[in-house]
This record gives C-alpha cells, structure tokens and sequence, in this order.
C-alpha cells in the first residue's frame, strides 16, 4: 500500500520510498525512514497535498511523492 | 575573538537566539555566488565586542541538494569559525539529533543548546541534559530563547573551549539505510534522556483541526487575508497616507519659503521644491501601506500559518506551474506590485521566485483603477468593461504562466515536502526587527530609482532643449521625446502627443495618467480632454489595455529587477511588456471597430 492510499487518521509504518534522489533524500531527512510510524493527518481540497505526522513533525507531502513511499500495517480508504 | 558558527533547522528559534545574542550587531550580506542570505553579528559586553557569530542557513541535514544546506556544509568543513553551536527544538529532539550525528562527524569543537525548554515544560515532558551531555560528549545547555532562559548561562558556558565529539563511525550504505541508522541512533537516545509522551494532543493539532477543516479551512484563510488587506489598504492605510501628505506638503512650503529667503535661483528652487521634493512624496506614500502589509505578513510567517496557507494554495498553484508560496504575492499585487514583489523575494526557490516575480506585473495595481474609472466613462457599458478588463488580464496571466513554465521555468515547483512548524505566538521583537529590515531595503533601492525619475521626469517637462522654461509642455523635452513617439500609437486609436506623454509619466506613476493627460489635453474637464484625445470607444478600450498591460511605475519595476537578478530576464521582461501591450491594444482596437 502507499502513503496516498491512507485513510486518514491512520498509522502505518514505512517501507520503501521512490521518487528522484534529491526527494527521497529529503524525506529521509525529515525522519521518513523505513521502520518509521507515520499518521496520515488529512488532505488539502482534491486530495492534494496530503498533511502527515512522523517523528513529532508535520510534514506536506504532494501526493504525487506519496504514491511512491510504500507504507505497511495500515488501513485503506 | 572566537567565531560561532551558528546552526540548527528550520523554525528551530536560531533567529530568535541570534537576535537575543547580537542586540543590533548585525549584517545582512549574501553567500558568494547564491541568493542566500549571510548574517553575521557580534556580541557586546560593556562596549567591547567579545564574541563573532556566523548565521547559517537553517538545515535539516548537510547533504549537498539544496543551496542553503551546500553553503552551510561548505562553511562547517572549512576554516572560518573556531567552534559549532547547534540549536535543537527540544520539542522535535530526534531531528536535531539526526542533524546532531552529521555535524559530529566534522570533529569540530561544538556546544549544543537545547531551546525551546518551556514548551517542554508545558507538555510535561523533561529531558535530562547532563546525560544527554555525557552521552554525545559535548556541552549541552537547555535555553528558552523566546524569554531569554538560559541564555547567560550559555554565553558564560562559550567564553570556555567546547570539546571535539568523538567521530561516529559509519558505514557508506545507501541513503535509506544510512538515514534509517542514523535515526535509530538519535531515537534510542532520545529515549534514555527523554521522560514523558512526545505525542500527545498539542495545541497546534487543535488549532489546525480548524485552520485545516476541509469545510473551515478556506473561509478562515479568506478571513485573514481580508482582514490584512482591509487594514493596509482600507481605513488605517489611508489614513497614514493621508496623515504623510498633508506633512509633505508642510514640508514643501517650508522649504520653498526658506529656498525663497535664500535667493536661490528660480531654476534650482523649482528643481528642490517641485522634481525633488515630489519624488520623495511619493516614496514617503508607499511607508504606511508597507509597514503595515510588512507588519501582517510577519505576524502571519512566525506564529506558523503561512505554512498552512502555502499548504492550502499549492494545488491551485501548482495548475500554474508555481508553489503554494506564490499565491501571497500575487494576490498583493492586485493591490501593490511593490509589497508584492518585495515578499516574492523572500521565496528560498530561486526558479519559483523568478516565476512569481515576472507574473507580479500582469496582476493589475489599484493605482490603474483611477486611469480605468476615467477612461471607462467613454466606453458604453463602463463598469463592465473594467471587469472584462481584470478578468482578461488574468487569463492572459494564466496563459502566460504555461508559457514561461514550458520554456524558462521547466520543471516542478519546489517545496515538495514542507514542514508545517508548530504555531507559536510571534515574538513583537523579531516581528518589528523584520518589518524594519524589509522596509529599508525598499527604501534604499526603491529610493535612488524614484527621486531621481522623478527629477528627471519633471525637468523634461519643464525645459526645453535650450534649457529655457517651457510655455507649454508640447514645447518641452517631455513634448518632444512623446511628439517622436506618437506615431506607435496611431494604429492603437489613441495616437496623439499628450496621451503619449501620458503614459510617459505613467511609468513613473500609474496615478499621474489621467492628471497629465487632463493638463496636456488643455480642456477644461478630464471628460473633454479624453473627448479630444480618443476620438472613438474603441479607442478608449484599446488605450485601458494598453495601461493595463504596459511596463509597471518605476519603484514596482525596480524592485522586481532588484529580484529577479539577472539582467537577461529584467530586459526581456521589459520588451516583453511593451510588445504585449501594443499587440493587446491593437487586437482590442480592431475587435471593438
């Protein structure tokens, strides 16, 4: 499952992350790590950007970088 | 003199700290080679500086994607600085320590400050910062830099050397695993000095459950940017402006009176009292809007909403080409295109700064609004025409954007991933600090361009190539410069020398359109100049075009090319306007025939 496909509310944990190496790089830095808890926290309108919380911060994510961080252990819409 | 080199994350309160610690020893330059803004400042005891501080850029970590952690990555492994200071968000300890690992790698001596201590408190949470000492092997000292806990205490701890962390050793590994080791490094000490649950409900998720509503969200976003715009150009704007006129105009007696006393020479007394002192006016007219404007966007960047609305707006922005962050500027440029611009500077983007910048012109200022209320009493159906107008101008905006975003700008806007920082209560002093730098910078740039167009402006239209005083403007430099100029306009409907020169003097300031039309055209009503002048309705519409597209007044158009920094683009930009502008006016004209 991916981070876009969350419902919100919910936790899961991260697995894998795609997207161009400088992007991954930055969410890696953020604290999007694999084995890290992330909640998905809500959306903006249409879906986009996607508001998450991991390792106490909140981070915007456009759903575009969300579809390519795989997540486990959560629940989908 | 030891020299610290200052760094932390983002919204970590490093300005705060910085400010506390330098009083007003500072000094804004720029890195070499980008647009990155380089502080440095000393502290002061008794009147003997004693300690130099570098600001660095805030970063999340030292890897070498973006300009900001480059610099500070080149700055940390170089020699310029005897010792670290790092400042961590005690509230977000397991990033600062991520970024804690990394600085420890350089070796250097280094001391962190823990800030931030009394949201600790209120969260119930404490942290044990000899252990978490012990365990890095350098200073730790907990502050609060927003009440100023902590922070003697942590100068008196710097005037003795910091000790050298120990080199973590790390295995080259992929980025994923490397962060992934990192992070469990920086969890798992998290965990033996931090007592008490880090995520519970804070105030910050309250307050977001509104700013965030999928139904609220918008009208609450509406609401504060109308309440903004209200105050700076409503009531109290006008207000101050009107309160600044009545005192030039005071001022301009006095020194005509006293310039009279003197026996200065006509010439000269006409050039302080009339070209000067008018440029300086009208300077001096843009401090109340800025001030204010300056004063909202601040309180509006420090107490954390601005992310949400960058947040909110990055969809609709992104149909653009541009980032959330964009969306403020250009929608204070429906009111001002100086503000505008200059808060489109602040962008950290340099790709998306440009963008918004050469966009800032295509959305319409209020001071057109006069030329357009004028002109449309000669189009039937007036008030329509000026909605016709806006909107227009803003599909040709909207059209424009997919073509720069298509040639000069490819590419995603930035700020993929944006943190959206805690909300916290702005501090006045930092607010007031920001509000007087931004506001100088506009008045030490702004100002060389305006006082001297104005005086120049003004001799040309009052001289003639002899340097004799003119009988009438059409005999004047002015006259002659728009009487060789004219014949452009003839396709446009609306070719003769006292509309040209009008717009002439509209480049300076959209205000002066219709005045010096209405004196050049020498009827006796603005209704009747404009008869005289625009034979035809189509030819008032074509002229509203023309106006609406047409290069911005010159403090407006300074201070876009002071951020666009690039004289290629400055140049096509001007070209570009005018050319935009003849062809929309002659496509109206035609149409409307």
């Amino acid at each position: 499952m991916t981070l876009s496909e969350m419902r919100p509310g919910a936790s899961a944990v991260v697995e894998t992350l795609g997207g161009a190496e400088a992007e991954k790089q930055h969410l890696l830095d953020m604290g999007l790590t694999p084995g890290a808890r992330v909640t998905l926290i809500g959306t903006a309108m249409l879906g986009d950007p996607l508001i998450i919380k991991v390792r106490g911060s909140r981070l915007s994510i456009r759903r575009r970088l969300a579809r390519e961080i795989s997540v486990s252990g959560g629940e989908t819409q | 003199m030891k020299t610290i080199a200052l760094v932390g994350s983002p919204n970590c309160g490093k300005t705060t700290l910085f400010n506390a610690v330098t009083g007003l020893h500072q000094h804004v330059g720029n890195w070499a080679g980008v647009t990155v803004e380089r502080t440095e400042g000393e502290s002061v005891r008794e009147g003997q500086k004693w300690l130099k501080w570098v600001d660095l850029p805030g970063v999340y970590a030292l890897h070498p994607y973006s300009a900001e952690e480059k610099v500070t990555a080149d700055f940390l492994s170089g020699g310029e600085y005897d010792e670290i200071l790092q400042i961590i968000d005690a509230t977000a300890l397991e990033r600062g320590l991520y970024l804690t690992r990394q600085l420890m790698r350089l070796s250097r001596p280094m001391t962190i400050a823990l800030n931030m201590m009394d949201e600790c408190q209120k969260r119930g949470l404490r942290i044990d910062t000899r252990r978490l000492s012990a365990l890095l092997g350098v200073r730790v000292l907990p502050i609060s830099a927003r009440d100023g806990q902590g922070i003697p205490a942590l100068l008196d701890a710097l005037q003795a050397p910091a000790k050298k962390p120990e080199n973590p050793v790390e295995s080259p590994d992929a980025p994923e695993q490397l962060a992934a080791a990192r992070y469990a490094w920086a969890d798992a000490l998290c965990q033996q000095v931090r007592q008490g649950n880090p995520d519970t409900r804070t105030r910050t998720d309250a307050i977001d459950t509104l700013a965030l509503h999928p139904v609220l969200a918008l009208p609450i976003f509406a609401g504060l940017l109308g309440a903004m715009l209200l105050l700076s150009f409503g009531r109290v704007g006008n207000g101050l402006s009107g309160l600044l006129d009545t005192a030039m105009l005071s001022v301009q007696g006095m020194l005509d009176g006293a310039l009279r006393q003197w026996q200065v020479a006509d010439g000269l007394r006409r050039l302080l009292t009339e070209g000067l002192l008018t440029g300086v006016g009208s300077v001096v007219s843009f401090l109340p809007l800025l001030l204010l404007l300056f004063a909202c966007l601040s309180l509006l960047e420090d107490s954390g909403y601005m992310a949400r609305a960058a947040f909110l707006m990055d969809r609709p922005m992104r149909a653009l080409g541009l980032s959330g962050r964009s969306f403020i500027p250009l929608l204070l440029g429906f009111g001002c295109s100086v503000p505008a611009a200059l808060s489109a500077r602040a962008m950290r983007s340099q790709r998306d700064r440009r963008f918004t910048l050469l966009l800032i012109p295509m959305v319409s200022c209020s001071a057109k609004m006069p030329a357009f209320a004028a002109l449309s009493t000669c189009v039937p159906g007036g008030a329509a025409a000026i909605f016709c107008l806006y909107a227009g101008g803003l599909l040709l905006a909207a059209g424009l954007a997919q073509i720069l975003r298509r040639t000069v700008f490819p590419g995603e806007a930035a700020e993929f991933v944006m943190e959206l920082p805690p909300y916290r209560l702005p501090l006045m002093r930092n607010v007031v600090r920001k509000v007087l730098r931004r506001t100088g910078e506009f008045l030490s740039r702004a100002c060389t361009v305006i006082l001297l167009s104005s005086m120049l402006v003004w001799a040309m239209g009052r001289l003639t190539w002899t340097g004799a005083w003119a009988s009438r403007t059409t005999e004047s430099i002015l006259g002659s410069i728009a009487g060789l100029i004219t014949p452009i306009f003839a396709p446009l409907g609306f070719g003769s020398v006292a509309v040209t020169a009008a717009l002439m003097t509209g480049l300076l300031a959209k205000e002066s359109i219709i005045s010096t039309l209405a004196v050049l055209a020498g009827q006796g009503s603005i209704r009747a100049a404009l008869a005289s002048c625009l034979p035809t309705s189509a030819s008032a519409l074509s002229l509203m075009t023309f106006v609406l597209l047409y290069p911005p007044c010159a403090a407006a158009s300074a201070s876009i090319i002071k951020g666009l920094k690039s004289r290629k683009l400055s140049l096509l930009m001007l070209v570009g306007q005018f050319a935009l502008a003849w062809l929309g006016a002659w496509s109206v004209y035609h149409l409307a025939n």
